[in-house]
C-alpha cells in the first residue's frame, strides 16, 4: 500500500479547478432566464383559466403550442427549485447525516413531483 | 470538558464578584444579532425573503403537479382540487404562492444585473430593491383581478 504523505489540499494544489464548480451557478442563471417568459406566460394563462370549467382548462392543455410550453416550464422550474433547495440545505442543516438525508429525500420527491406533471400534461395533449 | 467547566465555575464566580463590587451590574456589549442590527430593508431583508419564496414555490411545484394530476384523472378530480383551492386557507396560499412566484421572478430579474457587475451603488440598490417589492405587489393585484374577471363572462356565457 503506497502511502500518501501529501495532505488531500497538497495534492489538489497547483492541479487547477475541476472546471465543474460554476455548472449550477449557470443552470440555475440560465434556468433564471428561461423562466421570465415562460413564468410571464404560464401566470398569465393559470390566471385566465382559474375560473373557467373543467372541460375549457382540459381543452387548453390539449392544444400542441400549449403543452409544450407547459411542459417546458414545468421542466424549467423544477431544475430552478431543484438547485434553490440544494442550496437552502446546504447553507442552514450543518449536520452531514441529516443533511444528505434530506437532500436525498427533497430531491427524490422533487424528481418525482416533476414526473408526475410532465407524464399529466403529456398525456392530457396526447388525448 | 474539564477545562470548560472550570471556565464555566470561573465565570460564575467572576460574576458574583462583579455583582458584590458594582451593585448596579452593567450590561456585557452585545454584538448586533438580528434582534438588535435593524437590517437594510432594501439589502439582507429582501434577500431573506427571496430566500422564503424559493421555499413557497418549491412547495408550490406540488401544487402545480396536484393540478396537473387533477385535470388527467378527470372531473371530478379536479372539483375536489377547485373546492380546496376556493377554501380560505387555499385562497390565502394561492395569493402568497402567486406573489411569491412574481418576487422571485423580479427579484431573480435584478439579481441578474448584479451577476452582470450593474446596480451596485448603494442608492441604486435601494431603489431597485423597492422597485421589486412595488412591481411584485402591482403585478400580483393585477394578476388577481385578470382571475377574478377571466370567470364573469364564463358565467355569462354558460347561462346565455
Amino acid at each position: 500500500m503506497a502511502r500518501q504523505l501529501k495532505s488531500p489540499l497538497g495534492r489538489a494544489r497547483g492541479m487547477g479547478s475541476a472546471h465543474e464548480g460554476s455548472h449550477h451557478w449557470w443552470q440555475h442563471k440560465m434556468t433564471t432566464v428561461a423562466n421570465i417568459p415562460l413564468v410571464t406566460w404560464a401566470v398569465i394563462s393559470i390566471a385566465l383559466l382559474a375560473g373557467q370549467p373543467y372541460e375549457v382548462v382540459r381543452a387548453w392543455m390539449t392544444s400542441p403550442l400549449t403543452a409544450v410550453l407547459l411542459m417546458l416550464t414545468i421542466f424549467n422550474l423544477f431544475v430552478h427549485a431543484k438547485i434553490d433547495m440544494q442550496l437552502v440545505i446546504e447553507d442552514y442543516i450543518a449536520n452531514k447525516a441529516i443533511r444528505l438525508g434530506a437532500m436525498l429525500f427533497l430531491q427524490a420527491s422533487l424528481v418525482l413531483a416533476c414526473a408526475i406533471s410532465l407524464f399529466s400534461v403529456f398525456k392530457i395533449a396526447l388525448g | 470538558m474539564l477545562g470548560h467547566s472550570k471556565l464555566k465555575g470561573k465565570n460564575s464566580q467572576g460574576e458574583k464578584m462583579s455583582d458584590s463590587a458594582a451593585p448596579a451590574a452593567r450590561p456585557r456589549p452585545t454584538s448586533p444579532h438580528l434582534t438588535i442590527y435593524r437590517l437594510p430593508l432594501t439589502g439582507p431583508m429582501l434577500s431573506i425573503v427571496h430566500r422564503a419564496t424559493e421555499v413557497a414555490m418549491a412547495f408550490g411545484l406540488f401544487i402545480l403537479t396536484w393540478w396537473c394530476f387533477a385535470i388527467l384523472s378527470g372531473p371530478d378530480a379536479y372539483a375536489v382540487f377547485l373546492d380546496c383551492a376556493r377554501s380560505i386557507l387555499g385562497r390565502i396560499v394561492m395569493i402568497g404562492l402567486s406573489w411569491s412566484v412574481i418576487y422571485h421572478t423580479l427579484y431573480d430579474i435584478r439579481q441578474l444585473f448584479f451577476d452582470m457587475g450593474k446596480g451596485f451603488e448603494k442608492h441604486t440598490i435601494a431603489q431597485t430593491g423597492i422597485m421589486v417589492v412595488l412591481a411584485s405587489i402591482i403585478v400580483t393585484a393585477l394578476v388577481w383581478v385578470l382571475a377574478c374577471t377571466s370567470v364573469a363572462p364564463q358565467i355569462g356565457g354558460v347561462h346565455g
